[in-house]
């Protein structure tokens, strides 16, 4: 069942908690729901591609995203915005897929995780000739899922610590603690990139 | 510079067209809909029949080993 543009339109100006309350009374995906899916379509989009890394998976990332927010839909609680409920959804889809296509792959070719592992444990000198966001990219490969998931929104969306607690389920400080270990993590593997940085952050 | 930083560079590419994604959207959530909905009804449909039916038989065995029926009113 398909939402009429009239409606959606209709349901524009409503705010995010009214039109998520309203898409949770419908039975199906009626004009809130179509009207959220309008409003957030590109925030979901990005959280997925910077986490997914590529636009193949984001789409699909994303459009998930969207039928386990339908599934989910009656229960948001209001306890933090309805925003960074919906990241929360967002990450934790994103992270599942990601999961499981990795187990794919160890089943396909048990020798792709340790190629991967092995590619971040490089510790490039001062003269490779590699772009820096590059090496950023591949040494985030090889942290876990949810540490990854956890510097791309703090680092590339911005979130602050406070959202970021809502999105992990977790306090402000842990992420912060967390942040700081990953990078004490990364800068033992890949000197050159955080040496410097490490000595001015202490 | 903090080589953190360096991920807000990379561009996000540009979002897929709402038709294509909302197409996309329903193309998943319509078939898992329309499964719980089977799941829901069979569910519900089979034990209602099963509360049903556990009435008339309770009251055929009883009917076969006492020779009575139940009350007007009670019969199934």
């Amino acid at each position: 069942m398909s939402a009429d543009a009239a409606d959606i339109t209709g349901l524009a100006g409503l705010p995010d908690e009214q039109l998520a309350a309203q898409a949770a009374r419908e039975g199906s995906d009626g004009a809130a729901f179509t009207a959220l899916m309008e409003r957030y379509r590109e925030r979901v989009w990005r959280v997925c591609w910077r986490v997914m890394g590529s636009a193949h998976d984001a789409e699909d990332a994303a459009q998930e995203v969207f039928v386990k927010l339908f599934f989910e839909r009656g229960r948001f609680a209001g306890r933090s915005s309805y925003s960074t409920w919906l990241h929360a959804v967002a990450i934790r889809t994103c992270l599942m897929l990601r999961r499981s296509r990795s187990r794919r792959l160890r089943r396909e070719e048990p020798g792709d995780r340790e190629r991967i592992e092995a590619q971040a444990d490089v510790n490039p000198t001062a003269t490779d000739a590699v772009d820096a966001s590059h090496d950023i990219h591949r040494l985030l490969e090889g942290l876990d899922e949810e540490d990854r998931a956890l510097v791309l929104m703090r680092f590339a969306e911005n979130h602050d610590y406070e959202q970021l607690a809502e999105m992990f389920g977790t306090t402000p400080g842990a992420c912060r603690m967390r942040i700081s270990r990953i990078r004490e993590r990364l800068a033992a593997k890949a000197g050159r990139l955080f040496g410097e940085t490490v000595e001015t952050k202490g | 510079m903090d080589p953190f930083e360096k991920l807000a560079e990379v561009e996000v590419p540009p979002v897929p067209p709402a038709q294509t994604f909302t197409a996309g959207v329903r193309r998943k959530l319509h078939p898992r809909l329309l499964a719980l909905h089977v799941l829901e009804f069979a569910f519900g449909a089979t034990t209602w029949a099963l509360m049903h039916m556990t009435a008339a038989l309770a009251a055929a065995a009883r009917y076969t080993l006492t020779g009575t029926w139940p009350d007007r009113e009670k019969r199934p």
